[in-house]
């Protein structure tokens, strides 16, 4: 079998699946820069991928992707989650049984890069994990199999990832023998029901003053830790990584508002306000709103957006 | 730096009886205009020309990228200058010399393209690219909209592109046929840079919501063939 994915966030999957059937490569994106560190860091999956002694590519571009496939060609299965590249039909055809994607949101639901925080953001009251066959195309090929979670109040893009990164893990060894031995057969996905998550931009993150606070909060969560929805305050920016909502304040407050109430800093903003639980300023590590607030010398003000 | 990339809406599919409110609609959001000239015979459909052409163009500064699907395409080129296009792509087969073609093009100050249907292969354009504004690589059969995309095509582009950014020429190539959210980021990947959207556009309850998303699954599908 060959592997290919990146983050975290198909880690368990490759681990998983190491343990019961025999990897001939692990592809991944390549080493990038990483957080503030000059140096280039190779990506989760190289590393889990090292620890478990199994050889690993990372290819640049298609090219190389394609000769790193022929190079263990024939091969069973290639098994594809968060991998970051789109594989053509040539590289396709190498695998016996084809390739199969772990996809972290039941399809046609979320297509494209950036499935949880969408869920997350379009206040879904269920998500999980899609098994699918790959085919040419944005994730639109056959659901060979699917589970699904509720999304939590408590729950964030990081966390919820990670929970769904495990599903997706029993979901694939669960049925690894059916799909080696290309039994499975799949069903066709609606294209009318088809919704789409774009990988995220600087806009996704940036807190929308205009929708309703519940909606802030859940863009709070949708953000969180990673990339960090943020907002502007005094010319810097802040970011938001941890807020619930009420629609009851303790008193009326203007969009943006900031005030101290009640063991709580309150932002106000459309049908209610907004607890700041979790706040990064510019340079310091998060804090609790509270924290935050106590240390500002004079008026609290306003956010707003960036 | 992602590669730069144009969106062309694809009129064919807007509502022609309001086809000067549809391109008002979503203008500001596009690079361009794909205006599908056909004439029943070159293809089994018939369309619009330059009279339709001359009375929309007032209405956006948009650039009219004109696809013409007809026989005699030299006799055109003219009155579609005059009505205001600022494009013409023609197809291979009925354009047997295309120095003579890119040559009048220019003196009417067009730009100037040629089209390559699903059965025409892109050696047929090789020796005339490094004069070329646009390649168009027709994903569906040419005639109609609404047509699913064939995948098959995608070597073609990956083709071109090798050429064209071998030889470092700024010619735009184009894609045409079944692009949506699916596909379209395949054929990024492969490596066009105009997009033609129809259906997926003007065939949707909000083509400025559409013409974002498409977007956005545009640059996706380049930063996943590491052009980004």
């Amino acid at each position: 079998m060959v592997f290919l994915g990146t983050p975290e966030a198909a880690v368990p999957s490759l681990r998983a699946l190491s343990g019961q059937v025999e990897i001939g490569l692990v592809i991944t994106r390549g080493d990038r820069r990483r957080g503030r560190s000059a140096a280039k860091s190779p990506s989760d999956v190289k590393n889990a991928a090292m620890e478990l002694g199994l050889a690993t590519a990372c290819p640049e571009n298609r090219d190389e992707l394609h000769k790193s496939l022929r190079s263990v060609a024939p091969f069973r299965m290639g098994v594809v989650v968060a991998y970051g590249m789109l594989l053509t039909r040539p590289m396709l055809d190498l695998a016996e049984v084809g390739f199969v994607n772990v996809h972290f949101s039941l399809l046609p639901r979320w297509r494209g890069a950036a499935p949880v925080a969408a869920a997350i953001r379009a206040g879904d009251p269920v998500t999980g994990v899609s098994v699918m066959s790959v085919t040419e195309g944005l994730d639109a090929g056959p659901v060979l199999a699917a589970s699904s979670v509720a999304i939590q109040e408590a729950d964030d893009r990081g966390g919820l990832t990670a929970r769904l990164s495990h599903l997706g893990a029993d979901l694939l060894t669960g049925k690894l023998e059916g799909l080696m031995a290309g039994e499975i057969r799949g069903t066709a996905q609606n294209e009318e029901d088809a919704t789409y998550a774009p990988r995220l931009t600087v806009d996704d993150a940036r807190l929308d003053f205009d929708r309703s606070v519940m909606e802030l909060a859940r863009q709070v969560r949708a953000m969180a830790p990673r990339p960090g929805a943020f907002a502007q305050w005094n010319q810097t920016r802040m970011r938001i990584l941890r807020a619930r909502w009420s629609s009851a304040p303790p008193r009326p407050l203007q969009v943006g508002e900031l005030v101290l109430a009640g063991g709580d800093l309150w932002c106000g903003g459309r049908e209610g306000g907004l607890i700041l639980d979790g706040i990064q300023p510019p340079g310091k590590r998060v804090m609790p709103g509270t924290a935050w607030a106590n240390g500002v010398r004079g008026e609290l003000g306003f956010l707003s957006a960036g | 730096m992602i590669r730069k990339y144009r969106v062309a809406p694809s009129v064919l599919a807007a509502d022609l009886g309001g086809l000067r409110s549809a391109m008002e609609e979503v203008a500001p959001h596009v690079d361009m205009f794909h205006l599908d000239v056909m004439d029943g015979i070159y293809v089994p459909n018939l369309t619009f020309g330059p009279p339709v052409i001359k009375w929309v163009r007032p209405s956006v500064s948009t650039f009219f990228d004109c696809h013409l699907m007809v026989t005699r395409p030299l006799d055109l080129l003219e009155p579609l200058a005059e009505a205001g296009a600022d494009h013409v792509t023609l197809h291979t087969d009925v354009c047997p010399d295309p120095n003579e073609a890119i040559g009048l093009a220019r003196r009417l100050g067009l730009q100037f393209g040629l089209a390559l249907s699903p059965a025409v292969p892109a050696s047929a354009i090789r020796s005339y690219l490094s004069e070329l504004d646009m390649v168009l690589v027709m994903s569906v059969e040419p005639g109609f909209g609404g047509q699913s995309f064939m995948p098959q095509t995608l070597s073609k582009v990956e083709t071109i592109r090798r050429w064209i950014d071998r030889e470092g020429l700024g010619t735009a190539l184009q894609i045409d046929g079944g692009i949506a959210e699916v596909t379209a980021p395949l054929a990024a990947a492969a490596g066009a840079d105009v997009f033609v959207a129809g259906t997926a556009i003007f065939g949707r309850a909000d083509p400025v919501a559409a013409v974002k998303l498409l977007r956005r699954v545009i640059s996706d599908g380049l930063l996943a063939a590491g052009a980004g």
